[in-house]
């Protein structure tokens, strides 16, 4: 078993399965060797934790992407599409939402994080510029020379 | 007078220009203030390097649904500055050229940096002899209509060369994919004399029809060098069979083209694309005369669909020259010969015609035909959409013919649909499914009383013995009773029938309409499954 502390001094002792999702505390554990001491993760809080656990547990079980995974970079964007479990998983509050993708990069958990992204990208897809600012909570801070440059180049799409 | 009017307007001078600074720094200082507040947002706290795979996903993924609107990268740039500068530095978001607009695709080659480039460029094509308004919502006669679109798709075809010769052929050597529909001019070919070391994928739809020959391209395009190109898509212009072109090419699609060569020529060209899996004919014609066919067919040992919409002669001749491999699945479509001699020239023609991955031949209107073989699984036959014309003799010659086909002990499914109702009588189909001993699974997918009725066991027939999996699809008429009979006859050791199988599973699609009573009747049969879906 292995036991993480999060910023905000909660431990959670998990299998190492569970705990080896993520490639940082892997490693971590590679490099200490057996060991009861606590990890200590100060860029995670309980509850965003708790969730990435979720996340972890559920898949633990299944193969690490491996190199050459990665390395099929065109393979994860060609689709948004995300898997039932995980769809429902991710339905969470955009706050929540965005502390499970910088969990994820932190820990470095390359599913949880695709999976965040691509929720993020299809709340995206097929706005409009001021749809996204309201979605996400963004004030326009163009200044008048890059409102003029943008209208131009809002010309040139409408054109053909 | 005029020194104070000079005076005066000094005055007003100044006060404009004053006004003018007032506004720009007004304006300034509220556009910092509000980066301010966006940095306090939510998405502040995700670091750029997340945005750019996000930005990348919005616009890649849209690529491969439809082709997206050179909009999508433009509005992930107009939301705010830190998402314009994220945006700006994504060079795999701006690589997707798809506008005739010189300006924006000039901003999409210079924000794409090194990128790979995906182009594509169309010219108006979406001409339309209905109605009396155009793509434009003008209302015109049917002549001025036509007159107007064949002016615009001649501006477009212009307007797309000048783009290739400014803009895009200086970045050939990162071309991935291409894809031009366009009037081909007489220089065309002179555009891509240089190596396209990227290009993977070539499409290029000559709109204008020619009653003679084809556009031709050179075989010295992208100077022989593409070494990548493995899709290539041509439609209404030719590009003369090249080994360096042609070798890796493992897509190969040409559509109403009118070859300056003999079939034999041409099926010898199809022979230097050692690579094909994928291969696509469609209306083509040779200028030169065939020999009668001497030569040994030639071999595709990779080819896995053959897709072929062909004169009869030609298709007869293209399948006399090629051996297609036992694993391939063959697509015949617009098929428009006569039923009854259908299948026999394939017979003769196509050696491994039994043995391929699938058949599928459609007529228009008439009928589609399916047959697959799958290696160690079941053999499943499709017949669907006899609407038309076949009479019930030639309902039973067709099966008749199909048994010639596909060796009738190989298939174990057969999957009907869309069989006009008046056309058979229930013995002509119990006949006919009598031609294919070896059928396990029945799927009626849109069936009729009279196709259950055939169903029914009784002491004079008993169509498809081996019957234990029966799914029913789309019933119009109430079906309950037929139901239970074909049911309670399959259920029961029959004196008459020995060797009658047993009926084990029932699937009832959601559009089959059964009453909830007739359900948990069929529901006590023991042994038997019975799925609604």
């Amino acid at each position: 078993m292995v036991n993480l502390v999060t910023s905000d001094n909660e431990s959670f002792t998990v299998e190492k399965a569970v705990a080896s999702r993520s490639v940082l505390i892997k490693n971590m554990l590679e490099d200490v060797g057996e060991s009861d001491q606590p990890i200590p993760l100060p860029n995670v809080t309980a509850s965003v934790l708790k969730k990435v656990l979720e996340y972890c547990d559920h898949h633990k079980n299944e193969p690490m992407p491996t190199s050459e995974d990665l390395a099929a970079e065109d393979t994860r964007k060609r689709t948004t599409d995300i898997g039932e479990w995980d769809q429902k998983f991710i339905q969470v509050d955009q706050e929540m939402l965005f502390e499970i993708i910088l969990a994820a990069n932190y820990l470095d958990i390359k599913p949880l994080l695709d999976v965040g992204c691509k929720t993020v990208a299809n709340m995206i897809k097929g706005k409009t510029p001021e749809e996204i600012r309201k979605l996400f909570n963004i004030v326009n801070d163009f200044t008048p020379e890059e409102e003029a440059q943008i209208k131009k180049e809002n010309e040139w799409a409408e054109d053909r | 007078m005029r020194s104070i009017d000079d005076e005066w307007m000094a005055m007003l001078n100044t006060y404009h220009h004053f006004i003018l600074a007032l506004s720009n720094h007004t304006a300034q200082r509220l556009s910092t203030l509000a980066a301010r507040q966006n940095d306090l947002g939510p998405t502040a706290r995700l670091p750029d390097e997340i945005l750019y795979i996000i930005f990348e996903l919005v616009v890649e993924t849209r690529r491969y649904l439809y082709p997206p609107k050179a909009r999508e990268p433009l509005r992930l740039s107009h939301v705010s500055r830190r998402w314009r500068n994220i945006a700006i530095h994504t060079p795999l978001i701006w690589t997707m050229i798809n506008s005739l607009n010189y300006s924006l695709v000039e901003l999409f080659v210079a924000r794409s940096q090194s990128a790979p480039l995906h182009i594509q460029l169309d010219c108006a094509v979406m001409y339309s002899a209905e109605g009396d308004v155009d793509s434009e919502g003008e209302e015109l006669a049917p002549d001025l209509r036509r007159h107007k679109f064949l002016l615009r798709r001649g501006r477009d075809s212009r307007e797309i060369i000048r783009l290739l010769e400014e803009l895009l052929i200086p970045q050939i050597h990162r071309w991935k994919t291409l894809q031009l529909t366009l009037v081909v001019p007489d220089n065309f070919e002179e555009l891509f004399a240089s190596p396209a070391p990227l290009l993977e994928s070539f499409r290029c739809d000559n709109p204008k029809r020619s009653s003679v020959l084809s556009a031709s391209l050179s075989h010295n395009l992208f100077s022989g060098h593409a070494p990548r190109l493995r899709k290539l898509y041509l439609t209404r212009i030719h590009l003369p069979f090249a080994p360096t072109l042609y070798s890796g090419v493992s897509s190969l699609e040409f559509q109403a083209i009118t070859f300056d060569l003999s079939l034999q020529q041409f099926v010898r060209g199809l022979g230097d694309c050692v690579s094909l899996s994928y291969l696509s004919l469609g209306q083509l014609s040779f200028l030169h005369e065939s020999s009668p066919l001497s030569s040994a067919p030639i071999s595709l040992p990779n080819l896995e669909t053959f897709i072929a919409m062909l004169d009869m002669d030609v298709m007869r001749d293209i399948f006399a020259s090629i051996v297609i491999p036992a694993s391939s699945s063959l697509i015949i479509r617009r098929f428009e010969e006569e039923l009854g001699t259908f299948f026999a020239p394939l017979k003769d023609n196509l050696l491994n015609l039994s043995k391929i991955h699938s058949l599928q031949v459609s007529c228009p209107g008439a009928m589609a035909v399916t047959g697959r073989a799958s290696k160690g699984g079941a053999r499943l036959l499709t017949i669907s959409n006899i609407v038309a014309e076949p009479t019930q003799e030639s309902f039973q010659g067709l099966f008749l013919e199909l048994t010639l086909v596909f060796p009738p002990s190989s298939i174990d499914v057969l999957s009907l649909g869309w069989v006009q109702d008046d056309l058979i009588e229930p013995s002509a189909l119990s006949t006919a499914l009598g031609l294919f001993p070896a059928l396990t699974t029945l799927v009626l997918t849109s069936c009729s009383p009279k196709l259950l009725e055939a169903l029914v066991v009784c002491d004079t027939s008993c169509a498809v013995p081996r019957l234990g999996d029966l799914r029913l699809g789309k019933m119009e008429d109430t079906a309950d009773s037929i139901l239970l009979r074909v049911v309670r006859s399959r259920m029961s050791q029959s004196e008459a029938h020995k060797d009658l199988a047993c009926l084990s599973r029932l699937t009832l699609y959601r559009n089959f309409k059964l009453a909830p009573e007739t359900m948990l009747e069929l529901k006590q049969f023991d042994g038997l499954e019975v799925r609604p879906r």
